[in-house]
C-alpha cells in the first residue's frame, strides 16, 4: 500500500531531499557512461534495454512521418498562399494601370471614349500586356498615345516593371474582334484612382 | 549582328518598297507594317552609331539591342522585375533603349508599333486617309529626324511620306 507523505508535514525528510537537490548529484546531467549491458542489468521487465530502444526509435520515425506531412501541408498551404497574394496583387496591378490611363486620357481628351480595355495575363512573369479598344479620331489617338508612353515610361521609372499596350482605333474600321479576344481574353475594370 | 550601313540599307529598301505601292492605297495594312520596319532599322542604326547608352541609369555600350541582355548581365544590372534577361523579347528590349536614349522620337514609334501590331492582327481594312495620316506623323518625322541628327540621307521620294 503506497502511503503518501507531505513533506510540510516531516522536517527531517525535507531537510534530506533539499541536501540531495542541491549537492552535486545531478543525474541528468552527469549520468556515468554505462555500457548496453550493465544499463540493461539495472531493470527488469516486460522489455530489455534494446526493446524500449526499438520502440524510441519507431515513436521517433512515426514523429518524423508526421512532422513530414505536417512540413509538407505547411509548405503547401504556404506556397497557396503566396501564389493567391501575387495574383490578386498581379490583377489589382493591371486593374490600377487600366484605371490610371482611364483617368488620365478622360481628364486630358475632350470627347474620348475608350471602348474595351483588354488583358492577357501572365501569372509566371507578372507581364503586364494591354490592348484599348478606342473610337478616335486621328489627333485624339495621337493624343491617347502619347498617354500610353508615358504611363508605360513612368511605371518603368518607378516600378522597373515593363507595359505593353497597344491601342486599336475602331474608328471607320472592321476589327477582328475574335483574335483580339483570343489574344487578349481579359477584359479590366478600372481601378478608381483618386485624385 | 548588322552594323549600322547594313540596317540603314534594309531601311532604305523598305522605304523603297513602301514607295512602290503606297499611291494606289491597295495594301495599307502592309504599308503601315513596312513603315514600322523602316523605323526598326533606323533605331538599330542609332544604336549602332551611338553604342554608349544609357539603360536605367546605368552606361552600357552595345551595338544592337539584342546585345542589351547580355551587356546587363555582365554589368550586374538586375532586369526589370517582370522580364528575365533569357527572354527573347527584343521588341521590348528595343523599346526600353529608345524610351530611355531617344525620348524625342520614342512616342512615335510607340505609335507606330501600336498601328502595326494593329494592323497585323486586329484590323485589316485601312482608310486611305488615316494610312497618310499614320505616316507623315511617325515615319516621316523619325526618317527627317536621323537624318539631321546622325548627318545622313534616306531618302524619301514621294510627297505623301515626307
Amino acid at each position: 500500500m503506497v502511503s503518501y507523505v507531505h513533506l510540510e508535514h516531516v522536517p527531517y525528510m525535507e531537510n534530506r531531499l533539499e541536501k540531495y537537490l542541491t549537492s552535486e548529484i545531478n543525474l541528468f546531467e552527469k549520468s556515468p557512461a554505462l555500457t548496453h549491458k550493465s544499463l540493461d542489468a539495472l531493470f527488469d521487465g516486460p522489455k530489455n534495454l534494446s526493446g524500449i530502444l526499438t520502440d524510441v526509435a519507431e515513436e521517433i520515425k512515426n514523429r518524423e512521418k508526421k512532422a513530414e506531412k505536417k512540413g509538407y501541408e505547411r509548405a503547401v498551404s504556404d506556397m497557396n498562399k503566396a501564389a493567391k497574394e501575387r495574383v490578386e496583387k498581379y490583377i489589382y496591378n493591371i486593374s490600377f494601370i487600366v484605371g490610371l490611363i482611364h483617368k488620365v486620357a478622360l481628364d486630358e481628351i475632350k470627347n474620348f471614349k475608350i471602348i474595351d480595355s483588354r488583358a492577357r495575363f501572365s501569372f509566371d512573369t507578372e507581364w503586364i500586356d494591354l490592348a484599348f479598344v478606342i473610337d478616335a479620331e486621328f489627333e485624339e489617338e495621337i493624343l491617347f498615345s502619347s498617354v500610353l508612353s508615358r504611363i508605360q515610361n513612368s511605371v518603368f521609372s518607378n516600378q522597373k516593371r515593363i507595359i505593353e499596350i497597344i491601342q486599336v482605333n475602331q474608328k471607320n474600321r472592321e476589327l477582328d474582334h475574335s483574335v483580339l479576344k483570343s489574344d487578349y481574353p481579359f477584359i479590366v475594370k478600372p481601378a478608381d484612382i483618386k485624385s | 549582328m548588322s552594323s549600322d550601313s547594313q540596317h540603314i540599307y534594309q531601311a532604305q529598301k523598305n522605304v523603297d518598297f513602301l514607295e512602290s505601292f503606297i499611291d494606289q492605297y491597295k495594301f495599307n495594312d502592309w504599308a503601315i507594317t513596312v513603315a514600322f520596319y523602316v523605323c526598326v532599322h533606323i533605331v538599330e542604326a542609332v544604336i549602332f552609331l551611338k553604342k554608349d547608352l544609357k539603360h536605367q541609369g546605368y552606361s552600357i555600350r552595345i551595338e544592337n539591342s539584342e546585345d542589351l541582355p547580355a551587356v546587363a548581365t555582365a554589368a550586374k544590372i538586375p532586369p526589370p522585375k517582370n522580364l528575365s534577361w533569357t527572354a527573347k523579347l527584343n521588341h521590348a528590349f528595343r523599346n526600353l533603349l529608345l524610351a530611355e536614349n531617344f525620348p524625342e522620337i520614342s512616342e512615335k514609334y510607340n505609335y507606330l508599333y501600336s498601328k502595326s501590331k494593329s494592323a497585323r492582327y486586329y484590323c485589316y481594312k485601312w482608310d486611305s486617309k488615316d494610312v497618310d495620316l499614320t505616316l507623315k506623323y511617325s515615319l516621316a518625322f523619325i526618317v527627317s529626324w536621323f537624318n539631321k541628327t546622325f548627318s545622313n540621307s534616306l531618302k524619301i521620294s514621294k510627297p505623301i511620306l515626307k
